[in-house]
């Protein structure tokens, strides 16, 4: 195939586009609503998930040091616990900065002339929350260690949140991405199915395979882009208008993000689109271009 | 120019539309294909363009053995072969120059090739005047002229007519059959499937009558009826 042909099918496919307005118009509101729904929707998941996670590691082993423990032994044991496998970071708290924060908090009690009870204590963050435990098990073999809290239950608790999020969000996202891709395939058949005896006619005067799909493959894409460049806008104006609510009712949420950018949806609706309209128009067309 | 030896159709719903028929057409010639409906008029010229192909039997066209051609070749063949159509089967939403550029377009012709050619064939079909009009706008004989202007631009040997009158009254169907002559005498071998009379009847040119898939006669400047 000459350039000078490849030109003429890709403005082929333009004009394709622009005569068949109602037909493109459909399909382009038809794959432009289904992929703001599932973009919007793995949006969501991703939001929840990223949310549940922080939730998750804010959790910290709290290791209480016995209280005759001095000072070069609280710095060792914490490079010891720094040494255990998993731990992320260590942070020695000292008694003499607990002190004063503890009375600060809890003004109503009355500390004159008490000495600081309190012990020194280890805050040890870990990499995987699902090692807490057992990382905790060891920091307590140690001599120096008084009392370990590991938070066990409350961590459990939102360790099943957190899979559950991210399991509910892989199926029904699959789900909602088969579902998406049927309609978008179906809205892109139709719209060769309306063609099916321009086919026809081309095969008659003696049109190559090749030279009638590539038109429609490119319309494919056409419709494509251009319905995940509407959802992306769609998406962008649903993002803009929970951000202000988001802000205005709940400001403690206002923080969690879904840690995906603009140019990262952008970039997934537009390969979403474009893969989905050519593959969609490549099959259909195979079914009318048999001899 | 087309060679039909012992050639059987037979559809998967059981009709038999042709049945061991033998006929050849000559570099040059004009034939009426006549016979009523379902005697398998239709079905033969479709042998020829390769829309179908025979049961039993071998179909030559133009050297080439029909049943023998690679489905790629099909499109190659079709470029030797003008098609034209009882219901017109114009590209709708093209305008006629641009039905025609299309056809020109598939076999790779340049711009200039385009635009020298183009108004060459409008101008023999008397149809310059509606060259930017699509199909819809025109007229039954001006669609018909539109689509015999297609089936001649990339000048083919070979012209296959089914039915090209069958939607056209007969004033209009007369100037189609007189443009079909012309190109005839301009060098294309015609075959005209036609139920068409007065046609058939005023052009005296060979007619070959199917019946129930047989041919029952085949004479030279003939008419519709047997004259023996």
């Amino acid at each position: 195939m000459n350039p000078r042909s490849i030109e003429f099918l890709i403005q082929e496919a333009f004009v394709g586009v622009r005569r068949n307005g109602l037909m493109a118009v459909a399909s382009i509101s038809t794959i432009a609503l289904s992929l703001a729904i599932l973009a919007s929707f793995c949006l969501f998941i991703f939001g929840a998930h990223r949310f549940a996670q922080n939730e998750l590691n804010k959790f910290e082993i709290a290791v209480y040091i016995k209280t005759n423990t001095d000072k070069t032994a609280v710095a060792s044991l914490a490079e010891q616990v720094r040494g255990i496998p998993d731990v992320r970071s260590v942070i020695v708290y000292p008694k003499e900065q607990a002190w004063p924060e503890f009375k600060k908090s809890l003004p109503h009690i009355d500390t004159a002339g008490l000495n600081n009870p309190l012990p020194d204590k280890l805050r040890v963050a870990v990499r995987d929350q699902r090692r807490t435990t057992k990382v905790a098990d060891r920091i307590r073999q140690f001599e120096e260690v008084d009392a370990v809290q590991d938070g066990r239950t409350q961590r459990q608790y939102v360790l099943a949140i957190t899979d559950f999020v991210k399991w509910f969000g892989i199926i029904a996202s699959f789900a909602l991405l088969t579902a998406t891709i049927f309609i978008i395939s179906n809205a892109i058949r139709l719209t060769v199915f309306v063609r099916r005896r321009e086919i026809r006619i081309m095969q008659m005067v003696g049109a190559t395979n090749w030279f009638i799909r590539i038109p429609l493959v490119i319309e494919g894409v056409i419709f494509g882009a251009s319905g995940a460049l509407i959802a992306f806008g769609l998406v962008g104006i649903g993002i803009t208008y929970l951000s202000s609510v988001v802000a205005r009712v709940m400001p403690m949420m206002q923080t969690v993000s879904t840690g995906v950018g603009r140019n990262e949806i952008l970039a997934a609706l537009m390969t979403g689109g474009v893969v989905i309209g050519a593959a969609g128009s490549f099959v259909s067309i195979r079914r009318f271009l048999k001899n | 120019m087309i060679d039909f030896q012992d050639v059987s159709v037979l559809y998967p719903n059981g009709v038999r539309a042709l049945d061991g028929v033998n006929v050849t057409v000559q570099k040059g010639e004009f034939a009426f294909i006549v016979g009523a409906t379902g005697s398998g008029k239709s079905t033969l010229l479709k042998l020829i363009y390769r829309e179908e192909l025979p049961t039993q039997g071998q179909v030559r066209v133009m050297g080439d053995d029909l049943t023998d051609l690679h489905p790629g070749a099909v499109p190659y063949l079709r470029r030797k072969i003008g098609i034209v159509f009882q219901d017109f089967r114009l590209l709708p939403q093209k305008t006629v120059w641009e039905n025609l550029a299309f056809a020109l377009r598939v076999i790779g012709a340049p711009s200039r090739e385009i635009v020298r050619r183009i108004p060459e064939i409008l101008d023999l079909v008397s149809l310059t005047h509606r060259c930017d009009a699509f199909p819809h706008q025109l007229s039954g004989g001006e669609q018909q002229r539109a689509s015999i202007a297609r089936a001649l631009v990339n000048n083919p040997p070979l012209l296959v007519a089914d039915e090209p009158t069958g939607n056209l009254d007969p004033d209009t169907s007369w100037d189609i059959i007189q443009l079909i002559s012309r190109i005839n005498i301009r060098g294309a071998t015609v075959l005209c499937a036609t139920h068409d009379r007065e046609i058939v009847d005023k052009m005296r040119r060979r007619v070959v009558v199917l019946d129930r898939g047989h041919i029952i006669r085949d004479q030279q400047r003939s008419s519709y009826d047997d004259e023996s």
